[in-house]
This record gives C-alpha cells, sequence and structure tokens, in this order.
C-alpha cells in the first residue's frame, strides 16, 4: 500500500487541504486504510498519534508563522479525518458520499414505515420515564437501546459490505443508526439531569 | 536588557544550545513564573526569594508597581491598586456590571464594548493589567535566566471561552512574551505530575486557591488530554476559612461586632498565620488585640479548626459531586486526583478530598507552583530543548461554537470536545428574494437559544449577488487553533463573492487599539517602539533562517531541482544580509516574506513526506506483526 504513494497526490497535500474546506478529502485514503465499514481501531488510533507526532503546530513553534500556519491546516485536516472515520455514523455517509449517494443530514429522514413507528416509541419511552423521575425506567431503556444501537449498527455493517456498491436501503440503514445515536446523547444527558435532581433532592 | 547575539553569517547555532523557555500561571490572586533548568522544573523567586507575585498592580500618575509592593496600597489607595483583574479579562461590559459591586476600584463601561477601570494613570483595560504583572515575570525570568525568552506557556482555566483566552494572548503581546501555547490550568498539573505519560486515566483536578475554587475532571485517552467537565465557585476559597477563624477568635475574645477596620485586619492576619501554623502543629496560640489594648491569648487547635472549615469544605465537595454528575461519572471512575492551590494545604482539606474520591492525592509538588511547574516542562518540550520526547499534548475545544440562525436558534459548527486544531464549514442560504446581504453572529456555548450564549462577534458578509431565496449558498468556515482561538470567513459559492473576515471577539481589543496601548503602556516606555519592533523581527527572521539552513542540510537535495534551490538560498542570503545590518525592521520583514515564498513549496513537500513516513513507519511495523 504505501509503494502506492506519489508525493504529488497526496491526500493531505496542501493543494488539497488549505482551509477553504471546498475539496472533499477521503479520510481512508488520508489515514491509508482499505475503504470498509469496520476499522481496526487500535491501527487507526496508531496512526492519527504518529500523524499528529509529526505535524501538530506545536512542533513548528520555533520555525516561524508560516510553517506553524501550514501545520495548523493539516493538523485540523488530521483532526476531521480521524473524527470521521472514529465515529461509525460519519464514517458510513462519506462511505455512501463516496458512490454518489445524495446526503442531506437535516432533511433526511428514513423512509421505512415500520421503523418511523419505532422511534414513536422509543420517545415516548424516554419522555415518560424522565417526566416520573424514573431512574430505574431511564437505566432499563438505556441498557435496551444500547442493544437497539447494536443491531442498527450490524445492518449498516451489512449494508455496506460491499463499499463500491452499497445496498439500495443503505442510507435508511445510515439513518437509523443516527437515530439511536442522537437517542443515546439525549439519554446521557437525561441521566445527568437525574443525577442532579436526586442530588440536590438528598440535601 | 541583554539584546540578542548576532550570529556570524553562515554560522549554525550550537546544535545542545538551550532555548530559553518558561512557564507562567496568571492566576487571580497571585502569579508565578517557573523554568526547566538542569532537567529541574521550578519556579523562579524575586531579589527577595519570593516565588509568588501577588497580582497586584498598582498605579500611581508618574509609576506603575506590581506585587507585594502594590498590594501594600490595597487599603491606602483602593481605587488605584488592581486585584483580581482575571475576572475581568476577556470580559464585556455586560458581564462586569455584575461583578462591579464587588470590587473596590472603579469601572468604567461606557463608550466602548471594553471595560475600563479609572486610574490616576489613565484608564486601564484587564489586559493592560494583565500585561503588567506579565512584564513583572518576564524580567524576574530575563534576569535570572540571563537572557531573552524565546517563549512561554500561559496557563488558563480550563473554562475560559475564546474571548478570555483570546484576551490572555494580547495581554502576553503587549508584555512582549512570544506565546507557544496556551493551556489548561488542571492540564498544567497533571503534567507536573507525569501523568501525561499514562496511557488512559481519568484525572480529578481539586483546585482550592485564596479566593476561588475550580475542580476539573480530565480524561487522558490515547494522548489526548479532554477536560470532561468542570465546576466549582468563583467566591469560595482559603480566604473563606480566615474570615471564619476571624470570627470566632472575635467571639472567643469578646469583640463581637467590632468595627474598626485597622483591629479587623488585624484579627484577619492572626487567623491566617494560625491556619498556616495548623498544617504542621495540632494546636497553635494566638493572640488578639482589643480595643482597649488589653490582649487576648488563647489556642487554636486542629479540631475547631476542621470544625470551622466544615461548611466551606461541604460545599466544595458539592460542587465535586455535581462536576461528576456532569461528566457522568461514579466517584469509583477517578484513577488519579491532583491537589492545586495554597488551601490544600491545610490537612483537613486532603482527608475531605480522600475521603470523597477514595484515594489518595497527588501533594508532592507544592500546591501553589505546580500549575507553573506543568507549564515549564511543556514550554522546555515546544522550545525544542527534548528533541526525543514524544509528548504532545492535545487540547480540545471547552465550549461548542455556532452561529445564530432564524429563529433566535443556535446552529452549532463545532462542537465542545472537538479536537484542535480544527476546521469545519457549513452551508447557509438566503430567506429573502434578492438579499444582498447575511449577517452573521458567532456565539459559545452548549444552549440552543441565542440568548442563554456568549456572544463572540457579529459581522457581515456583503456583495451576496441577487437571488431567489435559498439559491445563495454562503459557506461558512470557522478554524480553530491550537490555543483554542477563533477565526471566522465566509464566502459566497455561487458567484464566488468572498469576504474573509479575521473574527475579533466582541469584548476584545482591536489591533490598532493594541497596537495604541502598546505605545502608550509604561512597560514599552522604557523600551523604545521601534527597538522593539526591530528585535521581534530579527528573532522571527533568526527562526526562519535556522529552519531553513536545518531544513537545506537535510533535505534540500532530495526535494529541491538545483533552479529552486537557488532561487530559496537566494532569498535566504538577502534575509541574512537584511539580518546582519540590523537596523529596519521593515527591510527584514519583506525580506522574510520573499523566503517564505520562495520555500512554501519546499516546506509543503517536507510536511508531506513527513506524513507519508508517519504513515509507512507504521507500515513496516505491521507488515512485522502480521507475519
Amino acid at each position: 500500500m504505501a509503494t502506492g504513494f506519489q508525493l504529488s497526490s497526496h491526500p493531505f497535500s496542501f493543494v488539497a487541504c488549505l482551509p477553504t474546506g471546498d475539496v472533499m478529502t477521503d479520510p481512508f485514503e488520508q489515514f491509508d486504510l482499505p475503504v470498509a465499514f469496520e476499522v481496526d481501531r487500535s491501527q487507526l488510533d496508531e496512526r492519527f498519534r504518529r500523524l499528529q507526532a509529526e505535524l501538530h503546530p506545536d512542533r513548528f513553534v520555533r520555525q516561524g508563522d508560516q510553517a506553524r500556519r501550514m501545520a495548523a491546516a493539516v493538523a485540523a485536516d488530521v483532526n476531521e479525518a480521524y473524527a470521521i472515520l472514529a465515529d461509525d455514523y460519519r464514517r458510513a455517509v462519506r462511505m455512501l458520499e463516496r458512490t454518489g449517494v445524495d446526503f442531506d443530514p437535516e432533511r433526511d429522514t428514513s423512509q421505512d414505515i415500520e421503523f418511523i413507528e419505532a422511534q414513536i416509541e422509543w420517545r415516548e419511552r424516554l419522555e415518560e420515564a424522565e417526566s416520573t423521575q424514573d431512574v430505574a425506567a431511564v437505566e432499563a431503556a438505556g441498557v435496551e437501546l444500547e442493544q437497539a444501537r447494536a443491531e442498527a449498527r450490524t445492518k449498516v455493517a451489512d449494508a455496506l459490505k460491499d463499499p463500491e456498491a452499497p445496498m439500495a436501503n443503505a442510507k435508511d440503514r445510515v439513518l437509523e443508526l443516527r437515530f439511536f445515536d442522537r437517542l443515546l446523547d439525549e439519554l446521557k444527558r437525561t441521566r445527568q439531569s437525574l443525577a442532579r435532581g436526586n442530588q440536590s433532592a438528598a440535601e | 536588557m541583554a539584546l540578542l547575539q548576532i550570529t556570524e553569517p553562515g554560522a549554525e547555532s550550537a546544535p545542545h544550545q538551550r532555548h530559553l523557555a518558561a512557564g507562567i500561571d496568571l492566576g487571580t490572586t497571585h502569579s508565578l513564573v517557573a523554568t526547566v533548568r538542569s532537567g529541574e522544573a521550578d519556579t523562579l523567586p524575586d531579589a527577595e526569594g519570593r516565588h509568588i507575585l501577588p497580582s497586584v498592580v498598582h498605579y500611581a500618575a508618574d509609576a506603575v508597581t506590581v506585587g507585594h509592593a502594590a498590594a501594600e496600597h490595597a487599603a491606602d489607595d483602593p481605587h488605584n491598586t488592581i486585584a483580581s483583574v482575571k475576572r475581568l479579562i476577556g470580559r464585556g461590559a455586560h458581564d462586569v456590571a455584575r461583578l462591579s459591586g464587588e470590587l473596590p476600584f472603579r469601572l468604567k463601561t461606557g463608550e466602548s464594548s471594553v471595560p475600563r477601570i479609572e486610574t490616576v494613570a489613565g484608564d486601564k483595560t484587564a489586559v493592560e493589567v494583565s500585561a503588567d504583572i506579565l512584564h513583572t515575570l518576564r524580567q524576574r525570568a530575563e534576569a535570572t535566566l540571563g537572557d531573552e525568552l524565546e517563549g512561554v506557556v500561559i496557563t488558563v482555566p480550563a473554562y475560559f471561552d475564546d474571548a478570555q483566552r483570546q484576551a490572555t494572548r494580547d495581554a502576553a503581546q503587549l508584555a512582549g512574551l512570544n506565546v507557544f501555547r496556551l493551556i489548561s490550568e488542571p492540564t498544567a498539573a497533571a503534567v507536573a505530575y507525569g501523568l501525561d505519560q499514562g496511557e488512559e486515566s481519568t484525572i480529578a483536578v481539586y483546585d482550592l486557591g485564596g479566593g476561588t475554587f475550580d475542580i476539573s475532571i480530565l480524561q487522558l485517552r490515547r494522548g489526548v488530554f479532554e477536560v470532561l467537565a468542570t465546576g466549582g465557585d468563583s467566591a469560595l476559597g482559603g480566604d473563606d476559612i480566615d474570615r471564619a477563624i476571624a470570627d470566632w477568635l472575635l467571639n472567643q475574645a469578646g469583640m463581637a461586632g467590632e468595627t474598626d477596620p485597622q483591629r479587623l485586619r488585624r484579627v484577619l492576619m492572626a487567623a491566617r498565620q494560625a491556619k498556616e501554623a495548623l498544617t504542621e502543629a495540632e494546636s497553635t496560640p494566638v493572640e488578639v488585640v482589643r480595643a482597649d489594648d488589653s490582649t487576648w491569648s488563647g489556642a487554636l487547635d486542629r479540631s475547631t479548626l476542621v470544625t470551622l472549615a466544615q461548611p466551606l469544605l461541604d460545599r466544595t465537595m458539592e460542587a465535586c459531586k455535581q462536576v461528576l454528575a456532569d461528566a457522568g461519572l461514579e466517584t469509583g471512575a477517578i484513577d488519579e486526583v491532583v491537589l492545586v492551590g495554597g488551601s490544600t494545604r491545610m490537612p483537613a482539606v486532603r482527608e475531605a478530598v480522600e475521603g470523597f474520591f477514595g484515594r489518595a492525592p497527588h501533594a508532592g509538588i507544592d500546591p501553589d507552583r505546580v500549575v507553573a511547574i506543568g507549564a515549564a516542562q511543556q514550554a522546555d518540550i515546544l522550545a525544542g530543548n527534548k528533541p526525543d520526547t514524544e509528548l504532545l499534548l492535545l487540547d480540545v475545544i471547552p465550549l461548542s461554537l455556532g452561529l445564530e440562525t432564524m429563529g433566535g436558534l443556535v446552529e452549532f459548527i463545532v462542537p465542545r470536545n472537538t479536537t484542535i486544531p480544527v476546521t469545519r464549514a457549513q452551508e447557509f442560504t438566503t430567506f429573502k428574494d434578492g438579499q444582498t446581504a447575511m449577517s452573521l453572529h458567532v456565539l459559545q456555548g452548549e444552549r440552543d437559544v441565542v440568548d442563554a450564549n456568549r456572544s463572540l462577534a457579529q459581522f457581515t458578509l456583503s456583495g451576496i449577488p441577487p437571488m431567489v431565496a435559498g439559491a445563495a449558498r454562503i459557506r461558512v468556515t470557522f478554524q480553530v487553533d491550537a490555543d483554542g482561538l477563533l477565526n471566522v470567513t465566509a464566502r459566497e459559492q455561487t458567484q464566488g463573492v468572498e469576504a474573509h473576515i479575521e473574527v475579533k471577539p466582541s469584548y476584545g481589543l482591536t489591533d490598532s487599539e493594541i497596537e495604541q496601548m502598546l505605545r502608550d503602556s509604561a512597560s514599552s516606555a522604557r523600551e523604545d517602539m521601534e527597538a522593539r519592533r526591530l528585535r521581534e523581527q530579527q528573532v522571527e527572521a533568526d527562526r526562519v533562517l535556522e529552519a531553513l539552513d536545518a531544513a537545506l542540510a537535510t533535505d534540500g537535495d532530495r526535494y529541491l531541482e538545483p533552479e529552486e534551490r537557488n532561487t530559496i538560498e537566494h532569498a535566504r542570503d538577502a534575509l541574512r544580509e537584511e539580518r546582519e545590518k540590523g537596523s529596519d525592521p521593515d527591510a527584514i520583514e519583506a525580506a522574510r516574506k520573499r523566503v517564505e515564498k520562495a520555500s512554501e513549496a519546499f516546506v509543503a513537500r517536507r510536511m508531506n513526506d513527513s506524513i507519508r513516513r508517519a504513515l509507512a513507519g507504521h507500515n513496516v511495523s505491521e507488515y512485522d506483526a502480521g507475519n
């Protein structure tokens, strides 16, 4: 793989990474990883550390402003590529976009009727647990939600098995994964506010 | 002040020459400067052997005093004696209006967005007052080390937002300091204890100073220090314990209701001395002089002190619970506890912290100096004195950054805890037919509604070609550098109309204001402005020349055609010549810019190559491991 590197066409080359944000770079290529939904996390982390160790602007504080600015631009690019590769949802979106699937995170929602119904049920369940301040119910919902999220993730992995030809329903599957990620975020906030509430109640 | 050494033309700097660097803890009540010497980081004392510099500045009509001497004026000249200025830095008129009742000096919040303090030496901003403190620390370091500092690392609270970080940087610039990096105070404390060496850990930093209490939960994961949550109380500290002891003493001595400020101050002093004595002793004698000049003699023991301090300790523990809840953690998840701040010397505080977290805290380093010491270690690495070290402190942005959208809502562009530096862009569109301008309001905070967040800046992108609503594509790019400082640019995509706006925080100072301050400031009156600019240009030229010579020596043959190399060397020689002449800062700057332009492709090729090596190096070991 490393033998395929051409300096001029390297994905982090400066033409591509100047911070106009206009050029869609490919994070898989940037980290020299195969395009696949399953990413070897320890390999990804190790490469991230190596790249930052070379390119963080802290390494250039004594080399003048120009070198420091250039390093900051590349380090920002490395951080962004890493953030995409380390996140299931963002990585899946990027894989779909590679194959020409249009993705508008603001407007797109899953078209699967069954899933839409499931979404409504989940929301109602969490809202009720929160409004009754029922910690046990929140915890139980959390465990099930984690399971549901794991199932959604498996479906995404299946739909993206062939990175060059994702299944037709891949986009819906990815949007479903996003739903669970967001709900888990909300659940985390609910847990925090319940923990705080219990604390002040105990005083 | 020592002038820079002029090196012989073509002479390489000695390979093991140490680069002078320092760490600065710019605190609310006191400040310190530390540096690494003979491999050991320690704080530097003043001529009288005192390490702590009270963060107090006194302005007289013709003199500025900083530190202990300034603090002596607190009683007789409160309006011109500025303390706790850190509470104001990077703050707008609106924020400080709430504080002004608590502060003894006079604030002007009229015409400018940056509040000013009225003194006999003229109106002062928090940036200028902080610069006077930094200038004193710089002089102390340079007097001790015998030469100019190449750069410093300055610590800021983990929760400092963009405006407060920017203002701190401005103060450093005003004090003539080159800032390598701003790092958060709890991170510096963790570095001082070497906790960055570990693989993965969750660290609680308990910081009880004289007047403030901060609790931070840090997570170290894969070389990234992440601040999971911060909390505390900005009006809680060791001073409150002093007051509790003083009240007890007044009661014991039958002086309840005493109002004479002189006597009250003496009782407070006695209280503080007793508290400090009890760090070592189990019991300490105390004397208080009454109004009739009779003396009350008694003793204060540890158990009484614990009783008196308990309400305050309980409040800090409540804050610890709160911050753990915010981080979504149980106390058992904390692997390390670090103590910061003079008040953590009290055995009662240590016991309470140990009891709460269920593990003994790190306390081997003087808690007043630990932040400065960690900053000094990081400064030493950044200065290039430890070429073999792999340590890299990656930081995250403490608060989310976003833009105001329709209906007073916030669209987040860079969420909190994103690793920095980072560049993120998002597209927006017009909502009216024929709209030719768009107002952009930059915000920082976690709330969905604009008013609940901090307004950082507002600017307008104009010259958008008239189109139907929703047709224009305005791309807004947020760039956050390694210090957490933000730059925002906006560009209309379809017609290519561009508006690059350097965002200065609403509560920050403009470049021209800073330039004016440089001219006016007491610190630069002692140094000629032109001489200073010349020196800055010389330093930057030296940096560029040194880096370029080293790069040409190692990689010149590999990446440069003879003609390219010729062009670069030509520009370099011209710069060196201008640098040697050493008379015209503008000429040096122009020559340096030409060198930078000529070598841009060379720098880029080398950087690309380090990327290739970083990845390829790994492939080799992987290959070995896999076979």
